[in-house]
């Protein structure tokens, strides 16, 4: 498989406001994502996967090195791309329906197959019946839900999640995630998905990549050879936990 | 491992679900009706004083005398002249403080360098009290429609100008976000995500900038016209005819409840998220 996503010796400078000083936030950074498949990327907190993930989005510029998606360097976010954010990300004043359909008209797409597309988007998020919502409305589960279709609308090849279930109750978010993997295996898109949840690294990914603490490099990439389609069961099988124990002394020792 | 599974015994669900018992409407409309008790009693504290001497009918007139020549003048045509006069001015006054002060707040706000330049001169002018500016204004212009107009804009412009300014610079840095993300142009990311976000900040200033609009309509009618509320005021109070004089601070009043309960109506029909 192609490498969908791959960023060699990548240095971003993270600068807040104005009035901040800037930070180091990711130093020699080397990583490829293979096309269609479900990379997640884990490390210390405040370590710089967040700030990684918006480079590749093209949200932040890159200080050294280079990010490429598709063979060709970003130059800003593009219709290759497109990012679930964390919590409160979906725009208040507008409804569910009008959420989803926010990236596509934006890009000025008014063919007439937009409402099909968006029902059917609805139904494979499971928000039937909340279209007319507003986000405030909406549990922290369902707004992700709303948050991902969003995404999803505009028909990205690379889907990058920006610990999309962090503020989600337990019970829930193990829900979404045998859920995300459902709908990953429908669409095949690639995903790039970031979280400190080392169990919900594990369970999603093909890889996870361990990043050090700040400035981040890649620590280590362990390859989880789990059998798909994975199940709740496999949450919580002694496999998982064997990588859950890898993948938290890894942790542990960069930071 | 064995688990072990404790469940209550079915009991429990089989007895009927008691209904609850009902809100009395003492608590169902608790402010309403505390709300209306303050109103009433002040009007009958108003009425008792004047009827027992204590207060003088002379100089605060008396709610019922007010009322009877509420009912006497409103109809004519003399009185219509004052309202319609301020009305004009103020309206016009307000609609254009709403669209100045949006156009010049929202890019303040919004230009990291035009906030930092013009933010302090529209603090400073901000915390002159806007009468003062009464006598340059009349300078200025004279002393006609124009210049009344002007007057209304410039005690309520201010208020709408900083609360722009906050609406725009306020904007959730996650909300930007989504918009870059998704391509968005510069455009775009003003119709879609800046101006919505600061909508109810700006709602927020008209509230303010109603009641100091109305403020200056009647100052600016006390010293620089032969028409309006506010002259009617002065030529009535001047005259020891209080009763008219207080139908029209009333009837002021009213106007200021009706125009903010536009801008409530507008926030919970459009800002209800």
């Amino acid at each position: 498989m192609p490498n969908k996503i791959s960023a060699r010796d990548v240095a971003i400078v993270y600068r807040g406001k104005l009035d901040r000083e800037p930070v180091l936030a990711c130093h020699s950074v080397d990583l490829d994502v293979e096309e269609g498949s479900f990379v997640s990327i884990v490390g210390p907190s405040g370590c710089g996967k967040t700030t990684f993930l918006y480079a590749v989005d093209g949200l932040l510029p890159v200080n050294g090195g280079e990010i490429r998606v598709n063979g060709k360097p970003i130059n800003g976010p593009g219709k290759d791309r497109a990012m679930v954010f964390q919590s409160a990300s979906l725009l208040p004043w507008r409804t569910v329906w009008s959420n989803i359909l926010y990236g596509l008209k934006l890009k000025g797409d008014y063919q007439q197959d937009k409402s099909a597309k968006i029902e059917s988007l609805i139904d494979l998020v499971g928000l039937r019946g909340f279209e007319k919502r507003y986000p405030s409305e909406l549990s922290g589960g369902m707004q992700q839900r709303a948050n991902l279709a969003r995404a999803l609308a505009v028909d990205p090849d690379i889907l990058l999640l920006d610990e999309p279930f962090a503020s989600v109750d337990a019970q829930t978010r193990e829900k979404l995630q045998v859920e995300l993997t459902e709908i990953w295996a429908r669409t095949g898109k690639t995903m790039l998905f970031v979280t400190h949840d080392i169990a919900e690294a594990v369970f999603l990914s093909d890889l996870v990549i361990v990043f050090s603490a700040r400035p981040a490099r890649v620590r280590a990439t362990v390859r989880i050879d789990m059998p798909r389609p994975r199940s709740l069961e496999t949450k919580h099988s002694a496999r998982l936990q064997e990588y859950f124990k890898q993948v938290w002394s890894l942790i542990e020792s960069s930071a | 491992m064995s688990t072990t599974v404790i469940e209550p015994t079915p009991t429990g669900f089989a007895k009927p679900i008691p209904t609850l018992p009902p809100v009395p409407w003492t608590e169902r409309y608790f402010r309403l009706l505390w709300g209306t008790v303050g109103i009433v009693g002040c009007l009958m504290l108003w009425q008792v004083g004047t009827s027992t001497g204590v207060l003088d009918p002379l100089f605060v007139s008396s709610p019922l005398e007010v009322l009877r020549t509420a009912l006497r003048i409103l109809p004519s045509a003399e009185f219509m002249g004052h309202l319609i006069n301020t009305s004009q001015s103020l309206f016009l006054g307000l609609f254009i403080a709403l669209v100045v002060g949006i156009f010049v707040g929202l890019p303040i706000g919004w230009f990291p360098r035009l906030n930092a330049t013009f933010e302090p001169v529209i603090a400073a002018v901000y915390g002159v009290p806007y009468i003062a500016f009464l006598p340059v204004i009349i300078m200025w212009t004279g002393i006609g429609m124009t210049s009344r107009v002007i007057i209304v804009f410039w005690s309520a412009v201010f208020p709408l100008i900083i609360n722009s300014i906050q609406g725009a610079r306020e904007v959730d840095d996650n909300y930007l976000r989504v918009g870059r993300s998704f391509s968005a142009t510069n455009l775009q990311m003003f119709v879609t995500i800046t101006l919505p976000s600061a909508v109810p900040y700006i709602l927020a200033g008209l509230r303010t900038s109603i009641g100091r609009a109305i403020v200056g309509v009647v100052v600016a009618e006390f010293f620089m016209s032969s028409k309006g509320l506010g002259y009617f005021i002065n030529l009535k109070a001047n005259a020891l005819e209080m009763a008219p004089a207080f139908v029209a601070i009333v009837l002021l009043a009213l106007f200021g409840i009706a125009l903010v309960s536009i801008v409530t109506y507008i926030e919970n029909r459009f800002c209800n998220w």
